[in-house]
């Protein structure tokens, strides 16, 4: 269940606003799907920073935000493997979408997908664009271990697994590439906004990617 | 002069921590540092140091250390036993720490969370500008992880004198006040106002799932939301009080997600977030329902009784 991307484009805007004339005390802010979480130094003057703030939210409509924007749209490829021990909720996905496996990769590999927002973890990406017959309840039990690299389903949400964590997510494939490096200086893979497609990939693709990787 | 400190019991989770990282959010990566960021601030300002210099933090358990050179530390947090080789010393002052001396700290029998703090600061590489440990993502800090024994940790030698000051004073609200001051969320769509009322009406236990990503309560009563689980996720920062499907209440820690799904009920008053550090499970907790204006008059009080106490050394340049 995620809202239009319009909701997207006008919290884009917004914290592009804020970031270019922070208000007093701003500290950081969060986009999420519809929100814009926007923390201030608790001492400083509350009311002014608010004040602007709302000043920045009222005029965002939508032909401002086509306006101001005009970034050109990034756009990764992710490379993926779909094979069994990459993919352990694969076949269930295609049994309950009432498809084959090789339709549910057809699927999943042929749709555009846009990052919503990084959140919950450094360098999770939210991504938008799930096929509608791919979309499955989440795990009635989460998984201890999600090895990283794992991309995820729950509802019609799909996003990759930077670091092995528990998770409820169904998964479908895995990705050898690093999400996040805190060494580089964009750290996260995938930023929002970012057009992202997945690419097929064997297990030996991956084995080698995944060394070239870790070599760095 | 670098001088290493070596650690010869980790205790069960011990890292080192600073006041956190700020500005990486928006990439999933919450604020972190020390759970009780109050209790690291006491410690640096002891040792002469700024606020944010790295300084250790234990929990529960504490740890042995062997000093290679002289320098000065200071302990302070929750209550534990601290001694220097073999005889106790006192929290909340300075000390001095002679080479080859051995330091060991817990357990802790107050609270939750110790702080070590050493003259001139840990010295770790920062990373996204900062020394903190961030377990979950494994980057930051030592190596990324909690110390083990046989690793060796680099601080700066001092031969400075230390005070005779008592700084315990600063610890009391950490350590007693459990009535935890917080500032009511806008209701609209999310909660009734009698669940709301329930909530800051609650007695609620802490509960052992508890760490530094949330602290997870436990009340007599479901706090029943209006979501049913059907809220898209938005940001999240420390402090927040979410309510998930089961109705008992999540605060939010210095490692939290800087996403969420639930319902948020509220959100602690800057004032009162370190002693979220210091809930150890089992405890009884309250929230009581402040303003934004006297929230943030209560912080600007803290600090000034903080400065009057121990005014911060001005950053050498």
């Amino acid at each position: 269940m995620a809202p239009p991307s319009l909701a997207l484009e006008k919290v884009a805007l917004l914290e592009r606003r804020i970031r270019l004339e922070p208000p007093d005390g701003f500290l950081d802010s969060t986009p999420a799907y519809a929100t814009l979480l926007i923390r201030f130094d608790p001492r400083a003057d509350w009311r002014t920073s608010e004040a602007r703030v709302r000043g920045l939210v009222d005029p965002i409509d939508h032909s401002t935000s086509a306006r101001e924007n005009t970034n050109p749209i990034r756009v990764v490829e992710i490379p993926v493997c779909y094979e069994p021990e990459f993919a352990p909720d694969l076949e269930r996905v295609a049994i309950e979408s009432g498809s084959s496996v090789l339709d549910v990769i057809a699927q999943h590999a042929a749709a555009e997908y846009k990052v919503a927002f990084i959140g919950f973890t450094p360098g999770f990406p939210y991504l938008l664009g799930l096929p509608e017959q791919l979309h499955s309840a989440r795990l009635e039990r989460p998984r201890i271990r999600v090895p990283a690299g794992s991309i995820g389903i729950a509802g019609g949400q799909t996003g990759i697994y930077p670091r092995e964590t528990p998770g409820g997510w169904k998964l479908i494939a895995r990705t050898p590439l690093r999400m996040f490096d805190p060494a580089k200086p964009e750290p996260s893979l995938l930023l929002p906004g970012n057009q992202v497609r997945f690419v097929p990939i064997d297990a030996q693709r991956f084995a080698a990617l995944a060394e070239k990787e870790n070599a760095r | 002069m670098s001088a290493q400190l070596r650690v010869l019991e980790p205790g069960m989770l011990t890292t080192v921590q600073d006041l956190g990282r700020s500005g990486y959010s928006s990439l999933g990566v919450a604020i972190g540092g020390a759970a009780d960021s109050f209790s690291l601030r006491v410690g640096n300002r002891l040792v002469g140091n700024s606020d944010s210099a790295a300084g250790l933090e234990f929990t529960l358990t504490g740890g042995l250390f062997e000093f290679e050179k002289d320098t000065a530390i200071a302990v302070t947090g929750g209550i534990a036993d601290a001694l220097r080789n073999e005889s106790p010393f006192p929290m909340w002052s300075p000390i001095h720490v002679r080479a080859g001396e051995r330091v060991r700290i817990g357990p802790v029998r107050r609270g939750v969370r110790v702080y070590l703090s050493i003259a001139g600061g840990i010295e770790v590489k920062d990373v996204l500008g900062s020394a903190s440990t961030h377990l979950a993502a494994g980057f930051g800090g030592h190596e990324g992880r909690a110390l083990r024994s046989g690793d060796a940790l680099n601080y700066r030698e001092s031969a400075e004198q230390t005070s005779d000051i008592d700084a315990r004073v600063l610890g009391t609200d950490l350590l007693h006040r459990r009535t935890i001051r917080a500032i009511e969320a806008t209701l609209e769509g999310h909660f009734k106002r009698e669940a709301a009322e329930s909530f800051w009406a609650s007695e609620f236990a802490v509960s052992n799932h508890s760490d530094r990503a949330g602290i997870r309560l436990e009340g007599a009563d479901e706090i029943q939301s209006l979501c049913h689980g059907r809220m898209t996720s938005e940001g999240m920062t420390h402090g927040v009080i979410e309510v998930p499907e089961n109705g008992q209440p999540i605060v939010l820690g210095v490692d939290h997600p800087t996403t969420g799904g639930y319902p948020v009920i509220g959100c602690v008053a800057s004032v009162d977030l370190p002693i979220l550090g210091q809930l150890r499970p089992r405890e009884k907790v309250r929230f009581e329902r402040v303003s934004v204006n006297d929230a943030r008059k209560l912080l600007i009080e803290r600090e000034a009784e903080l400065g009057r106490v121990l005014p911060q050394r001005p950053e050498l340049s």
